[in-house]
């Protein structure tokens, strides 16, 4: 891929994103874009709701955007498979078991600035990490199909878990469905903060191994005699995405198809080098998630859309444009 | 000739004593309120209900102890708790309500419908009967007495209803009008809450109280935006005692900390299970009067 266009690539992206930032802050249920702009300075009721509501969620939606394109992305090069997602080694479903656990036993308040659900989500997703390596680890090492056979399988047993959780605290069911589904509209600045350390660290180890992904995607003896350290690579690479990604869907729910489509649609349009792949899908993730999420909290205000059936809706019919014009020029 | 009139006199009476007789044998029909036809029952003897506000009324209608079969939310009044569970609101035990040889089963309304087709494949007797808005009520309650063989009772009680009603409405009332929200769920679980109309709302505009999730386009129930919320800034706060949060836990909760309502301390808790369609509605529209007018 030419350099240019990847230059150009991070240029838009770029400016898409510090464009719709302060859209974003001027769009609300709470405040039409006349108040929100006088809201910004000052100590007004309004101004709450700019600081405290409105830029935390902002905040929050590009921050889970960009860490599970980041991480979608290098668990297709790892796997080199191309409908991996971030969430296939279950540690999606292990956090949602651990936050309807959570709500099942009552858990409220906060202790050290977290949030019960949060903590227990993510304990789970650790938990349930820990058990897909364990599994199929053979010698000290775990080959790719075993790995995603038992992220399977873990997924599955995690999700049963949720279901029996539910199916015994039945006035908790809606909640823990709802969290399920992942959602932005409650927000703080404590959920920011909360999955940001995991976030920073898992994406810098990530791109920290762009070249290493590309040279284990021409196979791994290839790699090998690269002089990449293929086990040390992928145990990093895992670790540093499933921290990530726990820490995002421990404070806003599972939301899918972000993981899955942002890399495919970078790759469509810049190639699929790591080295501006990742970042690239880091870029676009949050502002596409950001863009969804202010259009859930815009497009029926007040009321929320679930922010899951936006990506959904919006993304697929937007990917599939790209493919067919893939397919289309590659036939030619 | 004069032999004739006395065997005529016979013959006609006999005639209009049959006539009555099958008069009485002809059952009823009526229609449940999902516009099926139902037959009424004359003097039940064992009655299901797989619906807590259509088991409020089967008790307090007197029928309690006809009842053979509930679903596990029917939990009030507290001789529910003696009664055999046959499953629970979406997948009760279809083989379990049939053993028990039921004369007539009330069920809700399409929130059950695939509930109401297996029963109906059996040829068992079932009423869908659920009132979704406030002014439903006393209808349901007529039907469920009406088909029960308790009209009289029935009527008796939602004369009752109306009474407490118009005592309840009589109160004094602020001369400013108070706006309030309902919290059914806050945090993790969204924020959702009541919207035009559902039974809450409905309830609230008769007691004269401004309900702020009364929008144009809104639903009966909604995940309301936090900002939308904390902007309208409501004067009281009612909040299901099955939310998981109470008043102090809102101090510290993003957004609704910011409110004025949490700030001063008008945080009052409710009792969802009076807001079930049935007898007890009248109980939650004197909580909620307590709850947002009270001292």
């Amino acid at each position: 891929m030419k350099k240019s266009k990847i230059v150009a690539g991070y240029i838009v992206l770029g400016l898409l994103i510090l464009l719709l930032v302060p859209a974003s802050l001027l769009l609300g249920s709470g405040l039409d874009i006349k108040g929100s702009l006088s809201a910004l300075s000052g100590q007004s009721a309004a101004s709450r709701i700019i600081w405290n509501i409105r830029l935390p969620r902002i905040a929050l939606a590009l921050v889970c955007g960009s860490v599970l394109a980041v991480c979608g992305a290098a668990m297709q090069g790892l796997f080199k498979n191309p409908l991996c997602d971030p969430h296939i080694l279950g540690v999606s479903s292990g956090a949602g078991l651990g936050a309807a656990v959570a709500m099942a036993l009552g858990l409220h308040g906060f202790s050290a600035g977290l949030a019960p659900v949060t903590v227990f989500a993510f304990g789970f997703s650790m938990l349930s990490i820990f058990l897909v390596t364990s599994v199929s680890r053979v010698g000290g090492r775990s080959g790719d199909l075993s790995l995603l056979l038992s992220g399977l399988a873990v997924s599955a047993l995690m999700t049963a878990g949720v279901m029996l959780v539910m199916r015994l605290n039945r006035d908790k069911m809606e909640n823990i469905i709802y969290w399920t589904m992942g959602s932005f509209s409650s927000a703080g600045w404590r959920q920011t903060v909360t999955c940001l350390p995991l976030s920073i660290a898992g994406s810098a180890g990530l791109l920290l191994h762009s070249r290493e992904l590309d040279m284990l995607s021409q196979g791994e003896e290839w790699a090998a005699s690269g002089g990449v350290n293929v086990q040390r690579t992928r145990a990093l690479v895992l670790v540093s995405a499933s921290a990530a990604t726990a820490s995002v869907v421990s404070v806003s729910g599972v939301i899918g198809f972000v993981g899955l489509m942002v890399p495919h649609v970078i790759r469509l349009l810049f190639g699929p080098s790591h080295k501006s792949l990742m970042p690239l899908s880091m870029l676009a993730g949050g502002f596409f998630l950001l863009l969804m999420d202010t259009l859930a909290r815009s497009l029926a205000a007040p009321m929320e859309i679930p922010v899951g059936i936006l990506t959904a809706l919006c993304g697929a019919p937007f990917f599939l444009f790209l493919l067919r014009k893939k397919v289309a020029a590659d036939y030619d | 000739m004069k032999k004739k009139i006395p065997i005529v006199a016979g013959a006609l009476l006999i005639m209009m004593l049959s006539a009555c007789s099958a008069a009485q044998n002809v059952q009823q029909e009526y229609t449940d309120m999902m516009g099926r036809p139902v037959e009424a029952v004359e003097n039940p003897q064992r009655i299901i209900s797989l619906s807590a506000s259509n088991t409020e009324t089967l008790y307090a209608l007197g029928l309690g102890d006809k009842i053979v079969g509930l679903d596990e939310y029917s939990n009030y009044p507290p001789d529910t708790a003696a009664v055999q569970k046959v499953g629970d609101f979406l997948n009760p035990n279809i083989e379990a309500i049939a053993a028990l040889e039921p004369d007539i089963i009330f069920t809700s309304n399409k929130m059950q419908r695939d509930v109401i087709d297996s029963l109906q494949a059996l040829s068992l007797n079932v009423a869908a009967i659920e009132a979704t808005v406030y002014d439903e009520i006393d209808d349901s309650i007529l039907l469920i007495g009406q088909l029960a063989d308790a009209e009289s009772e029935a009527r008796k009680l939602v004369d009752d209803m109306k009474a407490e009603e118009r005592r309840v409405l009589a109160l004094d009332r602020p001369e400013e009008a108070v706006s309030c929200y309902y919290i059914l769920s806050a945090g993790e679980s969204g924020n959702w809450t009541s919207g035009p109309g559902s039974f809450i709302n409905d309830m609230m505009a008769l007691l004269g109280i401004t309900a702020v999730t009364n929008i144009e386009g809104g639903v009966p129930w909604m995940d309301f935006n936090l900002e939308a919320l904390v902007a309208s800034d409501p004067d009281v706060l009612l909040m299901s005692a099955d939310s998981g949060y109470t008043a102090e836990d809102l101090k510290v909760l993003n957004g609704y900390s910011d409110l004025t309502a949490v700030k001063e301390g008008r945080v009052h808790i409710i009792e969802p299970d009076l807001l079930n369609p049935g007898p007890r509605i009248l109980e939650g529209l004197r909580a909620m009067y307590d709850a947002v007018y009270g001292g």
